[in-house]
């Protein structure tokens, strides 16, 4: 089978897959810029974990509850997923409030923004995750399946079960682009015009937080953690206007994205998902280079 | 008469207390300079007169109804891409609460009384800058442009002469004269040197209270 033969034959195979994880793609990528332009990337990497630990804990729960989580994780009853996330999300929702709220209270409250305790607290829930998970009963590949879900292996309705709350997430960011602006920006004038400057806050980083915990797991966690940063990156080092900024993050995590999917389906052997870190490491590394020469 | 007042007030960030049993009065039209040195607590007098920082204790009274800050330029992170034009329609209440998607109309407002605020302070030109590519001076003079478009009763500037040359402390100096006359504003103007010559009230801080009040 020739090179553009395999592109094609895995485009028609896995492209509904593909086509429903861009808005992923795009939303994490669009709250990632909020976070960089705050200074809160690692922050970004912190609800990642936490919310990767919640779902290991949820799914212990759903574990206990429904003994069927095998059969979830695996995938191989498309039929009762969505009941069954369903459940989950129950569990999860409490999960996530519980294990991010407090990270998310402290940062916009300013009493944990020091990037070595932020470190410390990645580290400490990326090393929480796979303890979680033995505790909890999970087997090797259940693990495996936390850092990495098979994007082109989700069942559809996995994807559009998350729409909606992808939807409501990117309708807020919308709704407050410029409230989340200026109260990164310039709290101070916020607070003199009248705006609740540390409810905004914390509204921003729930949002941000939210729309990781949906992408952790839909695109999985290493996935979810590079399209947070590199997009928005790039974007901010080539654009010169926030709106352009933005418009460049959703066009570079659409054609990153895009370019790792192509570039799996044309050597077979290459796992996607790593594929795209990849892609998405080199592309960011190709632009900090690139301007670095433009500007000697 | 619109006045601030600070009664035996004391104000600090948490429990640390910066200043104690300050007294001042501010009445309208006032040029009113806050002097001290580094660290001294000028930056947190004028957020507690603002009421953005609370008072440990003591009382405060604050008639005026428009007031503006212009902030110290360096504290501005250089990563926001963000136009001259932006960081003034930024003292406008409507636009902060605006989203992304605005009609044309609106736009076009905010844009009349954004290049309106810019040309006063002779930046008309520079609208489409980025804030951290223009020199300090007209950066300087786009805070004051932002502080201008709400048309302000008072205006709080702290330390508007930093890093600034001669001749660009003496241009912000007719503007904030010519600004201040026109909208008959009070201006509160905070600075550790001995930059300000014009002001007709003068508080000075040291070792964590209000030494001297009274003319410069």
């Amino acid at each position: 089978m020739g090179l553009l033969e395999k592109i094609f034959y895995y485009f028609n195979n896995y492209g509904a897959q593909l086509a429903m994880s861009i808005p992923y793609f795009v939303a994490v990528s669009l709250v990632g810029v909020f976070l960089i332009l705050r200074r809160a990337s690692l922050f970004g990497l912190v609800l990642s974990a936490s919310s990767q630990l919640a779902f290991i804990v949820g799914m212990a729960l759903h574990l206990i509850s429904h003994e069927s989580l095998e059969g979830l994780v695996m995938m191989q009853n498309p039929e009762t997923l969505v009941a069954d996330l369903f459940h989950m999300d129950a569990y999860l929702f409490v999960l996530l409030v519980i294990v991010m709220l407090p990270p998310v209270f402290f940062i916009s409250r300013g009493i944990i923004n020091t990037e070595s305790v932020l470190a410390i607290l990645f580290v400490f829930l990326m090393g929480a995750i796979p303890l979680a998970n033995k505790i909890a009963g999970g087997s090797d590949i259940l693990l495996l399946k936390a850092y990495f879900t098979e994007i082109l292996y989700t069942p559809k309705r996995v994807f559009l079960h998350y729409f909606v709350h992808l939807a409501v997430a990117v309708s807020v960011l919308v709704l407050f682009f410029r409230k989340f602006l200026i109260t990164g920006f310039d709290p101070i004038q916020g607070r003199l015009l009248g705006l609740p400057v540390e409810a905004i806050n914390m509204v921003c980083y729930f949002t941000v937080g939210f729309v990781i915990a949906l992408c952790v797991r839909v695109l999985g966690i290493y996935v979810t953690m590079m399209a947070l940063i590199s997009p928005g990156l790039v974007a901010l080092a080539t654009c010169n206007t926030l709106k352009r900024a933005l418009v460049a993050t959703i066009s570079f995590s659409i054609f990153f994205s895009l370019i790792g999917f192509g570039i799996s389906f044309a050597f077979d052997a290459l796992p996607t998902e790593p594929t795209i870190i990849v892609v998405f490491g080199i592309a960011l590394l190709l632009v900090w280079g690139g301007k670095k020469l433009m500007m000697r | 008469m619109k006045q601030i007042i600070l009664r035996e007030a004391s104000l600090g960030y948490g429990k640390k207390v910066l200043l104690s049993n300050v007294n001042l009065l501010i009445d309208e039209g006032d040029i009113c300079l806050i002097k001290g040195p580094n660290g001294s607590g000028k930056t947190t007098l004028a957020l507690g007169l603002l009421g953005i920082l609370k008072l440990a204790s003591g009382f405060r009274y604050f008639s005026f109804v428009r007031p503006a800050y212009v902030p110290q330029a360096s504290r501005f992170d250089l990563q926001y891409p963000i136009t001259l034009e932006e960081l003034v329609a930024m003292g406008l209440r409507e636009y902060c609460t605006s989203h992304l998607f605005v009609r044309n109309s609106w736009r076009k407002r905010m844009s009349e009384k954004t290049q309106s605020a810019l040309s006063r302070v002779g930046l008309s030109e520079k609208g489409r800058k980025l804030f951290h590519q223009v020199s300090g001076g007209e950066f300087q003079r786009a805070l004051i442009a932002r502080a201008l478009i709400s048309e302000p009763d008072v205006i709080l500037l702290d330390e508007p002469f930093a890093n600034i040359d001669k001749q660009g402390k003496q241009e912000i100096k007719e503007l904030l004269l010519a600004e201040s006359a026109r909208l008959n504003c009070t201006l509160i103007i905070i600075d550790h040197h001995e930059n300000v010559d014009f002001c007709t009230k003068c508080l000075a801080i040291e070792n964590g209270t209000v030494k001297t009040n009274g003319v410069a």
